[in-house]
């Protein structure tokens, strides 16, 4: 799903650059405050599986063959934040060493693999999550979740790709039989980075079971954070402030001395500033 | 060995293990874009990127492309991180 150069226009390619560009600095902006260090800490080491995964064409029958793109085995490892850094780095790599997907057409791959793949499947396993309730904690059913994802997260690509290649295709061909080949074939392709994600998973669980979003999918399903239920207008803030809003056992908090709930709801910015200040303060 | 050296550890060593034992065993066959796009004829617009000129295009010297594209992606994964700061934990 590498896209060579010189298939779509230059004026998609750099259109796809820059919606690239500010869909990375929009989330990393909403992300960053459910990102942890750990998380970040692992990007490249994430990187360097899904760069060894990428490299293992598996035939799919009728001549094709397909390889994992890993978005969603980098989500579940990492979280969503992590996995969309380190599709990028994998992209990036790629495209300037091994000349693998165009150079021009860098913003492409960038948007369809390392924001549209992961943010899908993101979505998809939360999603799932929720379906499956308590039952998440099992490895079975994070795998099977995660490799469903793994389907959703490519099927995403090859759709944002047809869009794109309907808009700038520099070779016309006729836009239905285009689609319709791209999304048969990329069936097997989806299938085959289901398992592969599942898999991983598994593998993930039995070797490294305090990998951060396996962790805390774990965790999730016992104890909800109360902060994700916070007033749309104070978000920024509050997630500023989210160290002290969280459970966790903290000695050195600057704990104000309204409850948490009250807190929450009355949405005081000066409140949540000084609480940034003072988190800062103390190195948070 | 820190819980955090030993994820990165293992991490990279699955990752080199995929690269070094499966990678020489991948399909040759065009992957499902080539495909449709040699079927269906868009795919005669593609052309060489700047990158072509790379020693390593197209993982030229398997192996060596393996164990130098995992370098890279922790080197340059590493060091986009030391950039971005997030709460600790």
């Amino acid at each position: 799903m590498h896209i060579p150069d010189g298939i779509l226009s230059g004026p998609v390619c750099g259109a796809a650059a820059v919606v690239a560009a500010g869909a990375f600095a929009a989330l990393w902006r909403e992300g960053r405050a459910h990102t942890t260090q750990r998380q970040l800490e692992l990007v490249g080491p994430t990187a360097a599986v899904i760069f060894a995964g990428q490299l293992v064409n598996v035939a799919i029958g009728g001549g094709t063959s397909g390889h994992l793109i890993g978005a969603a085995l980098a989500v579940a490892l990492i979280g969503p934040i992590g996995a969309m850094l380190a599709m990028a780095v994998v992209i990036t790599v790629q495209a300037l060493i091994f000349a693998d997907g165009g150079v021009a057409a860098l913003g492409v791959n960038l948007l369809l693999m390392a924001i549209v793949a992961p943010f899908v499947a993101a979505s998809a396993m939360t999603v799932g999550r929720r379906l499956l309730g308590t039952r998440a904690t099992s490895t079975s059913a994070n795998a099977a979740n995660a490799g469903i994802a793994g389907f959703a997260s490519v099927m995403a690509a090859v759709l944002g790709y047809l869009v794109l290649h309907e808009v700038g295709a520099t070779v016309a061909v006729g836009g239905r039989s285009i689609a319709t080949a791209m999304v048969t074939t990329h069936v097997g392709v989806g299938v085959l980075e289901a398992g592969l994600t599942a898999i991983g998973v598994v593998l993930a669980t039995v070797l490294l079971p305090s990998l951060p979003a396996l962790a805390s999918a774990q965790r999730r399903s016992t104890a909800r954070p109360v902060a994700t239920v916070r007033p749309a207008a104070t978000a920024r803030h509050t997630a500023a402030a989210r160290p002290v809003a969280t459970a966790r056992p903290v000695p050195t908090r600057p704990v104000p001395t309204r409850p948490r709930s009250a807190r929450l709801a009355s949405g005081s910015t000066q409140r949540n500033a000084s609480l940034q200040t003072a988190n800062e303060r103390i190195g948070r | 060995m820190t819980r955090r050296t030993w994820e990165a550890v293992t991490l990279v060593v699955i990752a080199l293990v995929v690269g070094l034992a499966l990678a020489p065993f991948a399909s040759g066959s065009p992957d499902g874009f080539e495909r449709v796009a040699v079927d269906t004829g868009f795919g005669e617009a593609a052309r060489d990127s700047v990158a072509a000129v790379s020693p390593l295009a197209d993982y030229a010297s398997g192996p060596v492309s393996s164990v130098v594209g995992v370098s890279l992606v922790v080197v340059v994964g590493g060091g986009i991180v030391r950039l971005l700061r997030v709460r600790q934990r």
